[in-house]
């Protein structure tokens, strides 16, 4: 039995010091109290599309025991998979990876890195943004990956938890698609997706209040103005004291 | 009931009537099998295409018990993408559909560069053929979207098959990933409910030729190509016609029965 976690730079552990950040993740606390090795899937800058296509890989290529549990913490919608074409021939591993399975700058990126770290798929990403990318293109396309995700769960025989990390939580946003065509909330098991993002987890207990419903496309921004520094690094990732506080947070909500 | 996803093969096109999917290999099969047809297909549609379809109809109808879904899988090259003016200005469809489910002018449509919307998918495409497409990614990416079909499948309870129309054969392309480890997802699918006999091969059969196609590539074939050595009644330019869909669906049929199905 295993916890496995797939998610982005929140799951793998962006700013955390060291070079094996996801060993003091949320993953690694969550996977204490529950008395369960952790598999962590996180991939650092990686889309929601991604985190399902980790997983699957990982499924494909390992026994899934019952009673595991695996939870996908989503990611920015607007961040599309887009294929590295020249990492047949290079190998850079710039980071190291939570798993032998995931590769943080070969084959499949998201799109959006080509402001930095793959400016090679710009044209790419330019592309998508102007003649795809819309509210209802993100929303549509981001369901259908969360849907993909609990199926694949329930086709394995596990138990299966979605959670949203620091953005775009997919029960607030799902009443956005106007289209019935579009629409494919009745495939989704809403009770297993949890309301509000992992980041608020930690606003909350910095004593904010909920403020997601008109917030939705600016998680971060938005709680610049507490003091979150014992829980937040700079760039918007938590610190380990906020990883261990979403583990608890989480822990409490699997049991219940 | 017998719900298809996939392409123009399962549609119909080139057959006159304008419901033309009321003559296509799903009305046969559905016939053989006393079966409700849910024809999904949408012409120029890539195989994402195809289970956006899929999930769609499932998150939105009751799907009965003793469903059989077949997915028709289609060339590699197409892609998904959105058309994002159907949001802000949509218009009806100027063929019929088979199923309000599905919808070729809106929406999620395949941006592969045969599709009548290239002009609005011009960079996309361009991009995607320039920047993205290789062997690797097309096989990754194709080979998935049967991976999550079975998965989606197995979770409802519903049986399946997969079967390829005219091009790129899932067995015989698998091995472009098998080599790579962080690409190889072949293990999990399960390759008995994947029939490694494409569609125009029971044309072919028929017909008694053999082209000698290396399936294994990813070039070809392009059906046209065959036209002389097929014959008139059993296809149009690129598609089947009303014969060779009955053909196929007979084929099919038998294929089902050996899976007990």
């Amino acid at each position: 039995m295993n916890l496995i976690c797939t998610g982005c730079s929140w799951t793998y552990g962006v700013e955390l010091p060291g070079d094996q950040p996801y060993k003091r993740a949320w993953p690694a606390h969550l996977g204490k109290l529950l008395d369960m090795p952790v598999i962590n899937l996180g991939e650092n800058s990686c889309s929601n599309e991604q985190i399902v296509n980790n997983f699957l890989l990982y499924a494909s290529q390992n026994k899934i025991e019952p009673g595991s549990i695996a939870i996908m913490a989503t990611t920015q919608f607007n961040r599309k998979m887009g294929w590295r074409t020249d990492s047949q021939n290079k190998h850079i591993q710039r980071e190291r990876s939570p798993h032998e399975l995931i590769n943080m700058h070969r084959y499949w990126i998201s799109l959006h890195t080509s402001d930095g770290k793959h400016p090679e798929v710009l044209p790419a990403w330019e592309a998508y943004v102007k003649e795809e990318h819309c509210e209802t293109e993100m929303i549509s396309r981001n369901l259908m990956h969360v849907a993909q995700f609990q199926l694949a769960c329930k086709a394995l025989g596990i138990k299966h938890y979605v959670k949203p990390a620091w953005c775009h939580p997919p029960k607030l946003m799902k009443g956005l698609i106007q289209q019935e065509i579009l629409n494919i909330d009745n495939l989704i098991d809403w009770e297993n997706i949890g309301t509000y993002p992992l980041i608020n987890y930690i606003v909350n207990e910095v004593g904010e209040e909920k403020i997601w419903e008109d917030e939705i496309f600016d998680a971060i921004g938005v709680h610049r103005e507490f003091d979150l520094s014992k829980y937040m690094h700079d760039l918007g990732h938590p610190t380990e004291e906020g990883h261990k506080l979403i583990a608890e947070k989480l822990y409490k909500w699997i049991k219940e | 009931m017998l719900i298809v996803i996939g392409c123009s093969w399962s549609y119909g096109n080139e057959i006159p009537e304008h419901d033309c999917f009321n003559y296509a290999w799903p009305v046969h099969l559905g016939k053989h099998l006393n079966k409700e047809v849910v024809n999904l297909a949408q012409p120029g549609g890539s195989n994402e295409n195809a289970i956006i379809n899929f999930m769609t109809f499932i998150a939105n109808n009751k799907v009965p018990a003793d469903t059989l879904a077949i997915f028709q899988t289609t060339e590699f090259t197409r892609k998904a993408g959105f058309k994002k003016s159907s949001i802000e200005n949509p218009f009806k469809g100027k063929l019929i559909k088979p199923s309000k489910w599905v919808d070729r002018f809106n929406g999620w449509l395949s941006i592969h560069k045969g599709a009548d919307e290239q002009k609005e998918f011009k960079n996309s495409w361009k991009t995607y053929a320039t920047i993205q497409m290789c062997p690797e990614e097309l096989v990754h990416r194709n080979l998935m979207q049967i991976y999550k079909f079975q998965m989606m499948c197995k979770a409802l309870n519903i049986k399946h098959l997969t079967k390829p129309a005219w091009t790129h054969p899932a067995h015989k392309v698998q091995h472009i990933i098998k080599k790579h480890k962080l690409l190889d997802i072949t293990n999990g699918i399960d390759w008995s409910l994947v029939s490694n006999k494409l569609m125009i091969e029971h044309i072919f059969d028929t017909h008694g030729f053999n082209p000698n196609i290396e399936w294994s590539k990813l070039e070809g074939p392009k059906p046209k190509k065959y036209k002389p050595y097929i014959g008139d009644q059993l296809f149009h330019e690129y598609h089947p016609n009303k014969d060779g869909h009955k053909i196929i669906a007979d084929c099919i049929y038998n294929e089902l029965n050996l899976h007990r199905m």
